[in-house]
């Protein structure tokens, strides 16, 4: 066969759900594909430490991961490497790998291979040092199998190995590597969850795009047909790195995807589940801008058929592109100025021309939408800016986020808002009340921390469980750190008062501070908490964080004094619309009676 | 001879059973469990009772006058515990008076109401002018602040109220205003020194020994060998996990100190409590905080008395305390949190002290999705709380002597006491009405994450769901549900998907929950540990 851009358009539909023949979806059908081997990279970093660990290392090694993540690609690729062209197609095979003068067992699916004594021949394998064992499965089987088994593996009980099983698998390293250490065996963990897949999605988009089958063309294709249109557009770096941007704020929100669901995603994008030869009437509805969303039935009606797409699915809860920026709004609709116009890329001005001719009527109109979605992918990156992108992606952190990625510093205004902005809020909430938007007067630098209320509490003045100091870069600032991705993000730290050093100090640590750590979307919720827009699902988890940061202040008062010091100090919304505090204490008066002293 | 104690409360209800229809359902589940004391004022007894002083008498050693909040002596050894309480009845006059239910004030209350405020006014200083404070101000600050910890009784008197019990010092014992017979007989009357006797505090009325009961349960459970508690694990509850520390009654008894501790005394400022007492003591010309009735003993009150038996649930409860005791969490929370676990534990008791009285499986607690639309799931949630009922009912009504009794019995000491208080913290829903299905809280949420696992620790899902299951009876899937209809007699079984897809949302917003695979979730408990 081949390798034209129809067939490979034929080929990218079977990637989707949206055509009803899905059928190279799986590892094992796509591996046989002419296309596939273009397409799928090697995750050469990976193959090498499942060999070495097979054959070098302690010799049993799981990979585990969700379906879709490629563990049965890896390991096929792995196996065809080893063995010469092997292939996997039984759930327990043995190899000798002449390499290595050793055995090779793999052992695939255990969930569904459910053969009454596979709990023994898993143990067996995993007991027998002769043999390198590779198990490739989805956690739960392993958990189970293994907890079945735990007396055999001279565990104490079930939660016991359990436990050891889901250290190793949930390792917070920033690779994707863990070690289960049983009594007798350690088992080397690669959990495909945990490792960072939107590089590779990178590379399999730009080999897609870039395939030479495009070029080869019909005769009778039409020039202008949606799928080369789009395939046009996404050749251009910014175009992906806009779409990977969109994947990013994705991730960062816990929306994590699979290789089979980015390639399902791309499949989507550029076909749009039209073939070559179709003939289209409205274009603009299949390009790509358009596909990443999902294809309309009408505004408000989503398309049910693409919203199977995982990544679709996810999109739409995130209403990206409803809450666009009211400068960019005035930009876009201002009909004199053809800024924008200009700097699209230029096969999709038309495009642009038709959206805004038609989309300047009252009210949501489809082809606002659509306008909007042109423009985040496709304006040139000197006109793109950091409003739009936040606020297209409903993400006020986002460009900050981005901006600690690549190493740079965040200026000294962005710096002193992004803190005065963390501070307000933080502010509230510790002290249940509502603040003016500026505050100003002599307690502006201070938070009160009090207790906290149910429902049913009301209170005019807030009892007081700790005051402190709020100034930037003295006692409180803003720092950046690597997560477990090795990803930077933000968190605000606080010294200790218990601790006498400062942030200049030679010697301070983290032990010096307590730190809120602020990802992505903690961070945008407190922005957002700040415009008084506090409707996020994930309220009670951010809300659970503010708490537990409180606590931990509370906790590191020097000697518990709050609990033991002589006077109460309440808080309260004074007139003038600032924070008051009031002390009472009781003291001794002349004929040794307590009376309570208030100041 | 029977084993209840301690043996002296014991044999005067005995005595007395020919009048008290609920002795014989006391054998199975304490005396007494009553359904009209709120969660709240369960919280507030025990803890009464725990940092009370104790005078007990004993078989084996010399009475001893005992200040520990659990002291070491076996419960089989006590001939009476006797326990000291406060009304705090000047402090709840000034704080609570302006909230109290109009038709219960009585002239004498409004006068003295003014005295008080008085006598405080004399008794504070504004030392600083420029805050435009004076001391009426500051009396309205204080009240103000004090009224915002009214725990429970919105609508009754001032003196029948609770304050949550953020310090020690806001604990109280029951007292109620005997309203009709003091307008009976003293309707003018402006002296509240005239009225004293009208204030009554040995009704157990609205502290009606539900918190005594699980105080007694807790004791026998700490003063348990830890054989017995191995035996325990290994038999009747068998599948409950306990770390090696919790098996140890010794450690429990010292968590479970410290935790009450810092409840009591460190989680708010002293002060606050100073406070509290210096307003409770401000005018010591009026005797109205001890009050004392026909009875000598009138501020000691005579504990109730438990089966025995029931000391497995003591220690179930007091490891579940121990674990949240561990967490770092602000006393409103904690409160809440307790409150929360007493109803589990009270559910439980009545679910497994039922079934083990009738020789049968413990029920089991079906809770679905709130806004399910499923009415297979519905009805089998429902089906789960009638078989609760059912095993309760059955129970009483083998005990009742007189048939005819066996309604009210149900509605004050059973069926009605779990329904009210599986109502009271929205486990069961709705709060009126006759459709009735278990569901889940966030606050719910939290307190079993905090009763199951430690700060930091982590196990499965499928783990998570199992201690529950194993500790209260709970399920959640379609492996559970089917579960229910066997133990109902039904023989359907339901197939619905995604029985759990709620749950995990619910977890993965609280934080609780990580995701490792398709199939697997790691259910950690993401809170900080306490400090000590």
């Amino acid at each position: 066969m081949e390798k034209t851009a129809t067939e490979f358009v034929k080929y990218l539909n079977t990637l989707h759900r949206c055509g009803g023949n899905n059928k190279n979806s799986t590892a094992e059908s796509n591996h046989n594909q002419i296309f596939a081997h273009d397409i799928l990279g090697p995750e050469d970093d990976l193959k090498e430490k499942i060999e070495y660990d097979l054959f070098h290392g302690d010799g049993k090694v799981l990979l585990t991961g969700f379906a879709g993540d490629g563990k049965t690609t890896l390991a096929q690729m792995l196996v065809e490497e080893l063995t010469e062209g092997n292939s996997l197609n039984n759930p327990i095979e043995e190899f000798y790998i002449q390499k290595y003068n050793k055995t090779l067992v793999v052992i695939k699916d255990l969930s569904e291979n459910r053969i009454q004594d596979n709990d023994e021949i898993v143990t067996r394998y995993l007991l027998n040092k002769q043999v390198s064992l590779l198990i490739v499965s989805n956690t739960g089987a392993v958990i189970y199998r293994m907890k079945e088994a735990y007396k055999l593996l001279k565990e104490p009980n079930k939660i016991a190995i359990e436990n050891k099983i889901l250290d190793g698998i949930s390792t917070k390293n920033s690779d994707s590597y863990g070690t289960i250490s049983l009594e007798d065996i350690k088992i080397n963990v690669i959990n495909l969850v945990k490792h960072d897949n939107i590089p590779t999605a990178k590379v399999i988009l730009e080999k897609i795009v870039m395939h030479p089958a495009w070029d080869i063309l019909d005769p009778s294709t039409d020039q202008y047909h949606p799928i080369l249109l789009n395939i046009k557009a996404l050749k251009q770096s910014y175009v992906r790195d806009r779409l990977f941007l969109m994947y990013q704020r994705l991730f960062e929100y816990d929306n994590r995807f699979t290789l089979r669901n980015f390639i399902e995603h791309f499949s989507y994008i550029i076909t749009g589940n039209l073939k070559l030869e179709d003939k289209v009437n409205n274009p603009d509805d299949y390009l790509f801008y358009n596909n990443v969303f999902g294809s309309f039935e009408s505004f408000d009606k989503k398309d049910i058929i693409s919203n199977n797409i995982t990544i679709i699915r996810n999109i739409r809860n995130q209403y990206f592109g409803t809450n666009i920026s009211p400068t960019w709004k005035r930009a876009v609709w201002n009909k004199t100025d053809n800024t924008i116009y200009e700097n699209i890329f230029e096969p999709f001005q038309p495009y642009f021309s038709y959206c805004r001719e038609n989309g300047y009527s009252n009210g949501q109109n489809i082809n606002r939408i659509k306008l909007y979605r042109l423009i985040y992918f496709l304006i040139s990156p000197s006109c793109m800016n950091d409003v739009f992108l936040n606020s297209f992606l409903n993400s006020p952190g986002l460009s900050l986020w981005r901006k600690i990625q690549n190493n740079n510093n965040l200026t000294n205004t962005e710096n002193i808002a992004l803190f005065n902005n963390l501070r307000h809020t933080i502010k509230e909430y510790f002290a249940g009340l509502k603040l003016p938007a500026n505050e100003t007067g002599e307690n502006k630098d201070k938070v009160y921390v009090t207790m906290s209320r149910r429902k049913n509490i009301r209170q005019s003045a807030q009892v007081v469980l700790g005051q402190f100091s709020w100034v930037n870069d003295t006692k409180v600032k803003i720092d950046v750190y690597k997560d477990f991705r090795g990803r930077n993000q933000f968190r605000l730290l606080r010294i200790k008062e218990t601790s006498n050093k400062s942030f200049k100090s030679a010697d301070f640590t983290n032990d010096d501070c307590i730190s809120l750590l602020l990802p992505l979307p903690f961070l945008d919720f407190l922005l957002n908490a700040n415009s008084g827009n506090l409707l996020d699902q994930n309220y009670q988890y951010f809300q659970k964080r503010l708490d537990f940061f409180k606590n931990e202040m509370i906790a590191n008062q020097i000697d518990k004094e709050l609990y033991e010091r002589s006077n109460l100090l309440l808080v309260r919304l004074k007139p003038d619309r600032n924070l008051g505090d009031l002390n009472f204490e009781l003291v001794d008066s002349n004929n040794n009676e307590k009376i309570l002293e208030v100041h | 001879m029977a084993d209840f104690y301690p043996e002296q409360s014991f044999k005067k209800s005995e005595s007395l059973k020919d009048n008290n229809k609920n002795f014989e359902i006391a054998k199975v589940f304490g005396s007494r469990v009553f359904s009209e004391q709120s969660v709240l004022e369960i919280l507030s007894e025990f803890l009464n009772v725990v940092k009370s002083d104790k005078d007990i008498k004993s078989k084996k050693s010399l009475d001893q006058k005992n200040t520990d909040f659990f002291p070491q002596i076996k419960l089989e050894d006590i001939d009476s515990l006797y326990y000291s309480d406060e009304s705090n009845l000047k402090l709840k006059l000034f704080s609570l008076y302006i909230c109290s239910a109009d038709s219960s004030i009585h002239p004498a209350h409004s006068a003295y109401y003014e005295i008080l405020r008085s006598k405080l006014n004399d008794k504070i200083d504004v030392t600083d002018n420029s805050k435009e404070l004076d001391n009426n101000k500051v009396i309205s600050i204080l009240e103000n602040l004090f009224m915002g910890f009214q725990g429970i009784g919105v609508n009754r008197d001032w003196c029948g109220q609770s304050f949550l019990p953020v310090r020690e010092e806001f604990l109280a014992g029951e007292t109620i205003w005997q309203g009709k017979k003091a307008n009976d007989y003293k309707p003018d009357e402006n002296d509240i020194s005239k009225v004293f006797k009208y204030f009554q505090r040995s009704g157990h009325n609205l502290y009606a020994r539900t918190g005594e009961v699980l105080y007694l349960e807790i004791l026998a459970a700490l003063n348990r060998d830890p054989s017995e508690i191995i035996d325990l694990l290994e038999g009747e509850f068998k599948g409950i996990y306990f770390s090696e520390e919790e098996k140890n009654p010794v450690y429990i008894r010292q968590e479970l100190d410290k935790g009450l501790t810092n409840l009591l005394n460190n989680k708010s400022p002293k002060v606050l409590g100073d406070i509290a007492n210096f307003i409770n003591t401000t005018d010591k010309d009026t005797r109205l905080n001890s009050l004392n009735t026909e009875n000598e003993k009138a501020n000691s009150i005579n504990i109730g008395w438990i089966p025995l038996n029931n000391w497995k649930y003591g220690y179930l409860i007091a490891v579940e305390m121990v674990r949240i005791f561990a967490v770092n969490m602000d006393v409103i929370e904690e409160i809440d949190m307790l409150e929360n676990l007493i109803v589990l534990h009270n559910l439980r008791r009545f679910t497994f002290a039922s079934s083990e009285y009738l020789g049968e499986k413990k029920p089991l607690i079906a809770i679905i999705d709130s806004d399910t639309k499923d009415t297979d799931l519905k009805e089998i949630s429902r089906h789960s709380y009638r078989y609760c009922l059912n095993i309760i009912n059955k129970v009483i009504t083998e005990l009742c002597e007189n048939q005819s009794d066996v309604r009210k019995m149900n509605a004050r000491y059973g069926t009605g006491a779990f329904t009210r208080w599986a109502k009271s913290i929205e486990f069961l829903v709705p709060k009126t009405g006759d459709y009735n299905k278990f569901v889940l809280t966030n606050g719910m949420l939290n307190c079993l994450i905090s009763s199951t696992l430690r700060p930091n620790q982590q196990v499965s899902l499928d783990t998570f769901l199992e201690q529950l299951k194993y500790r209260f009876g709970m399920v959640f899937d379609n492996k559970g549900f089917n579960e229910v209809n066997r133990r109902i007699g039904k023989k359907q079984n339901i197939f619905s998907e995604n029985t759990l897809d709620w749950l995990v949302k619910m977890l993965d917003e609280s934080g609780y929950l990580i995701k490792l695979s398709d199939y697997v979730s790691l259910v950690k408990n993401v809170s900080i540990e306490q400090k000590n």
